[in-house]
């Protein structure tokens, strides 16, 4: 054995080992090896005893330091500093995020509106409501992408304390946008004279579940937005691929047919409740990528 | 200052969840010595040290509450400043400035500032493991201590060190097969 376990280490106090004050004062000098360094800071870690005596051997300069930032850490002001200073309201309105609700309302009014003006354009002889239709699985996720746990969040804080709360934050943040925009669009659809959610909801929770999924691996805004946009090609292109010329005549075919959409077809809707399952699936099993939150959403990306 | 008093950490953290502000003072000043040494070592610049310590204990206040009463409160803090540096230089980086991560241009970190007595002290306490360790080059070291010790993710490292994930686990190996080597 070495020397060390003589000059450095004791075994003395409660029978545990313990850093002795050479090594911890080489530690707080800034001179003591990777592995002594190691080893005490594993050890400071679960040890009031050995934290206290680095106290005592702190050089002027991390006293002085120490003092600065106490006063800085406690000139915040209590009430937005202790989590018993936050009121119910503010609470609840973090963990609903009412910016994600107002993007997934004013989705559902502009495909309404859409909606409206392309019945005013067109012949006006097919269905009302295609549009909205064909739009309304996508529509909420303008809201899911909002949902996630970013910088300036309040629960940020929660989620560098409690990393799992990273995914429960955006799931619940999530289900407030499904329970608030799929019932709008289901009552807008009846009100322009289309059908129900009957035919749009599994593909509209087959993209929630995709975002989510999507999300472990880059923003959840981005992910999002990809799938908006692949949604919208997904319906619109088997219509306007082989149209030719007539694009225009094709997608107003499409619209005014709106509920024989390949993409609401009984074998589409079985594969969207495949969908669901694997990316639910696939959430579940990279869910740590919810844990990196304030690390990976601010940069909008991966390294 | 730092004395072991009845109360231990748990206790002090449970009573600054309820908002007073004593106890997270002492708290303050039982733990934030050993954070700041540690972020220290890991980092060269002494501002974002001093910002990475705020940010810390101004979160574990904030979220003392969420604290889940397992394992020690030490480490748990340890874990809030170790995202929260990863945090700092992912801004940093962002805006254009590079961060050493190595503690070369610290001072206080070099042997030149440590008196005869200290390095007569400090050579007593050289090992077998502490020279296999001082033959690892600086980028393997930093590596093993950033995934083995402060148990950052490969993601996580990478941001702190400025390296590709995929060389962070190439290195992360090399280091471990040779200290392997080293100590067979």
């Amino acid at each position: 054995m070495s020397p060390r376990d003589d000059h450095a280490q004791s075994r003395t106090r409660e029978g545990g080992w313990h850093a002795g004050p050479a090594l911890l004062a080489a530690y707080a000098g800034g001179r003591a090896g990777p592995t002594d360094s190691w080893s005490v800071e594993m050890h400071l870690v679960s040890c009031a005893v050995c934290r206290a005596e680095l106290a005592l051997v702190l050089p002027a300069r991390e006293r002085a330091d120490l003092s600065l930032v106490r006063g800085r850490v406690l000139a915040a002001p209590a009430s937005s500093v202790t989590g018993a200073g936050l009121t119910v309201w503010v609470r609840a309105r973090w963990l609903l995020r009412p910016a994600a609700l107002v993007a997934a309302l004013v989705a559902v009014l502009v495909g309404a509106g859409v909606d409206q003006l392309a019945g005013v354009g067109g012949s006006g002889d097919g269905p009302a409501g295609g549009v909205l239709l064909l739009l309304a699985p996508a529509l909420p996720l303008a809201g899911v992408a909002l949902c996630s746990v970013g910088a300036g969040d309040p629960w940020g804080e929660a989620v560098l304390a409690t990393p799992s709360a990273g995914l429960r934050l955006t799931l619940w943040r999530t289900l407030a946008v499904l329970v608030l925009a799929v019932p709008a669009a289901a009552v807008a659809g009846l009100v322009l004279g289309g059908s129900g959610p009957v035919l749009w909801l599994l593909p509209c929770l087959a993209l929630t579940a995709l975002a989510l999924a999507g999300g472990t691996v880059v923003a959840l805004e981005r992910a999002a937005a990809v799938l908006a946009g692949a949604w919208v090609v997904l319906v619109a292109s088997p219509a306007v691929v082989g149209a030719g010329g007539e694009q225009v005549g094709a997608l107003r075919a499409l619209v005014a047919s709106a509920t024989q959409a390949q993409v609401f077809a009984p074998g589409a809707q079985l594969a969207w409740a495949v969908t669901v399952v694997v990316a639910t699936g696939l959430l579940v099993h990279r869910r740590a990528g919810y844990e990196h939150l304030l690390v990976t959403r601010q940069g909008g990306g991966l390294v | 200052m730092g004395s072991v008093g009845e109360v231990d950490e748990a206790g002090l953290l449970r009573a600054a969840a309820a908002g007073d502000a004593v106890s997270f003072e002492e708290l303050y000043d039982r733990l934030a010595p050993m954070v700041l040494l540690r972020l220290r070592r890991r980092c060269a610049d002494p501002d974002v040290v001093a910002d990475v310590l705020q940010e810390t204990f101004t979160a574990v206040w904030r979220s003392a509450g969420s604290w889940t009463g397992h394992g020690d409160v030490g480490a748990w803090v340890w874990t809030i400043a170790a995202r929260r540096l990863v945090d700092a230089y992912r801004r940093r980086r962002r805006s254009g400035q590079e961060l050493s991560s190595r503690g070369e241009e610290h001072p206080a970190a070099g042997p030149a500032a440590a008196s005869a007595e200290d390095q007569v002290m400090d050579g007593l306490l050289a090992g077998p493991l502490e020279a296999a360790m001082k033959a690892l080059s600086p980028e393997l070291q930093e590596v093993l201590q950033a995934t083995v010790l402060d148990g950052l993710s490969t993601r996580e490292t990478a941001v702190l060190l400025g390296i590709p994930q995929g060389t962070v686990k190439t290195r992360a190996w090399r280091a471990r097969s040779r200290l392997r080597q080293a100590l067979a």
